[in-house]
């Protein structure tokens, strides 16, 4: 192996450890040297390689999935060829399964999410609040609005605009039924999303992207974040929901 | 009419799964977690050096597991996982170029988060090394990442690039001596100032 061989052998595989490059090293100790230019060389390039990843990069993937798993339920109900009747017997199974299912989710949700942080709730949010939804032609009741409400532990004393859409959900992500209501605003649309208080969500705070602006806040018995188009008057809607909102002790 | 609506939904939902779905569906979100764990840090900074922009790259990761969940079935053997993951991205970097043609984005305007907790000597050092992979050009950087981030031999490389294995390491070769030259310069420069 000659010197050129020898340093493009090098260069191009740095780690490789081929018998004729330890001997080239054993016959001319000088190329020891040129081998030690390039260890320093190549740990520049691998530290410079290890650029940093955003904290929460891992829960947005697994938020996403538990996103795009709820639309495939969502999507296989109305499939007319699955909607045939089940018998008792296969509910019991579905039940035992469900079962096995929901403690293998906790288990996996408690190890997952632990090593990398909370999720910030404004994260949360926001992502939910880019998936569109089918929304109800009328306002919807205050009765109906308040019977989801009620397993939150709240109520609303008056309307707080028109209530467009309310619908409860189970998010595989944090393995809570958070309520979403979409609100006719001033600028657009308000998505307004309760959550139980174990929602093993963080940074509970205003926060904002290219669209929308919006605040995450904790009261006593649940958690709310509300997410508006930008101009939306964020403040004077949160003020409007806490003024109509009877929280349960 | 939306509680009924809902109530209605949910029964449709129950009559829906059999045990072996629910099983089945939690084997397929632990495999997946699995995957995102291990190799979600590589997959962004290998999409990072591609695309050169943290944004664009975040995307792409999201777009690609996204991609994987959907497919996961059809990844049979989990020590195929990395090589898996970068075509999906590579793929979803092509598509992104058929829609549309990004600007070019000056790599020195984006390095700047990436340089706490070091001391400021590895700082500059760290950002000039960084500006000097991203002038290389991308069929020279490319091979280079994916030897020193997923550690991939010529041979695997080659085949996932499509290319000969001969090729790959040439530009490998190329890679490294464009920057232990510049390396080099960097030093002639700073002595005669």
């Amino acid at each position: 192996m000659d010197d050129l061989e020898f340093r493009r052998a090098l260069l191009a595989d740095p780690n490789a450890q081929s018998e004729e490059i330890k001997r080239a090293i054993a016959d001319d100790p000088a190329k020891k040297h040129y081998v030690d230019e390039m260890r320093v060389l190549n740990a520049k390039i691998d530290a410079a390689a290890k650029v940093d990843v955003p904290e929460d990069l891992a829960s947005k993937l697994i938020l996403r999935q538990a996103m795009e798993s709820q639309e495939d339920v969502d999507d296989s109900s109305d499939a007319p060829v699955k909607l045939k009747a089940a018998n008792d017997a296969n509910y019991w199974q579905i039940a035992a399964a469900a079962c096995v299912a929901f403690v293998i989710g906790l288990m996996i949700n408690v190890s997952s999410l632990q090593p990398e942080g909370n999720l910030a709730a404004g994260e949360y949010a926001l992502t939910y609040s880019y998936k569109d939804v089918q929304q109800a032609e009328q306002s919807i009741p205050l009765e109906e609005v308040n019977a989801q409400l009620a397993s939150y532990g709240v109520q609303m004393e008056q309307e707080i605009g028109p209530v467009m859409y309310a619908n409860s959900y189970h998010c595989n992500y944090n393995n809570v039924s958070v309520l979403r209501l979409v609100v006719e605003g001033e600028a657009g649309k308000i998505n307004m999303y309760i959550l139980p208080k174990d929602n093993r969500l963080g940074g509970w705070d205003e926060f904002s992207d290219s669209r929308f602006n919006g605040k995450a806040s904790r009261y006593s018995n649940a958690d709310m974040v509300i997410v508006g188009e930008k101009g939306e008057p964020l403040h004077t809607f949160q003020s409007r929901v806490e003024n109509s909102m009877r929280w349960a002790i | 009419m939306v509680t009924k609506y809902f109530k209605n939904k949910s029964i449709k939902r129950n009559k829906n799964h059999s045990d072996s779905v629910f099983t089945s569906m939690a084997s397929k979100e632990k495999r997946y977690e699995a995957l995102v764990h291990a190799l979600h840090k590589d997959l962004y900074r290998y999409a990072y050096w591609l695309v050169n922009d943290r944004q664009v790259a975040e995307d792409l990761v999201q777009e690609t597991f996204l991609r994987a969940w959907k497919a996961l079935d059809s990844l049979q053997d989990e020590r195929a996982a990395k090589s898996w993951l970068i075509t999906i991205l590579r793929r979803e970097n092509a598509r992104r170029f058929e829609r549309k043609q990004f600007d070019l984005v000056d790599i020195d305007d984006h390095n700047v988060a990436d340089v706490q907790g070091t001391t400021n000597e590895q700082n500059a050092e760290q950002r000039w090394m960084r500006a000097q992979i991203g002038k290389l050009a991308e069929e020279y950087r490319e091979p280079l990442m994916l030897q020193v981030i997923w550690g991939f031999s010529g041979e695997e490389i080659a085949k996932l690039l499509e290319l000969n294995r001969n090729t790959v390491m040439t530009r490998l070769f190329r890679a490294r001596n464009m920057l232990k030259e510049n390396v080099e310069n960097d030093v002639k420069e700073a002595r005669s100032n």
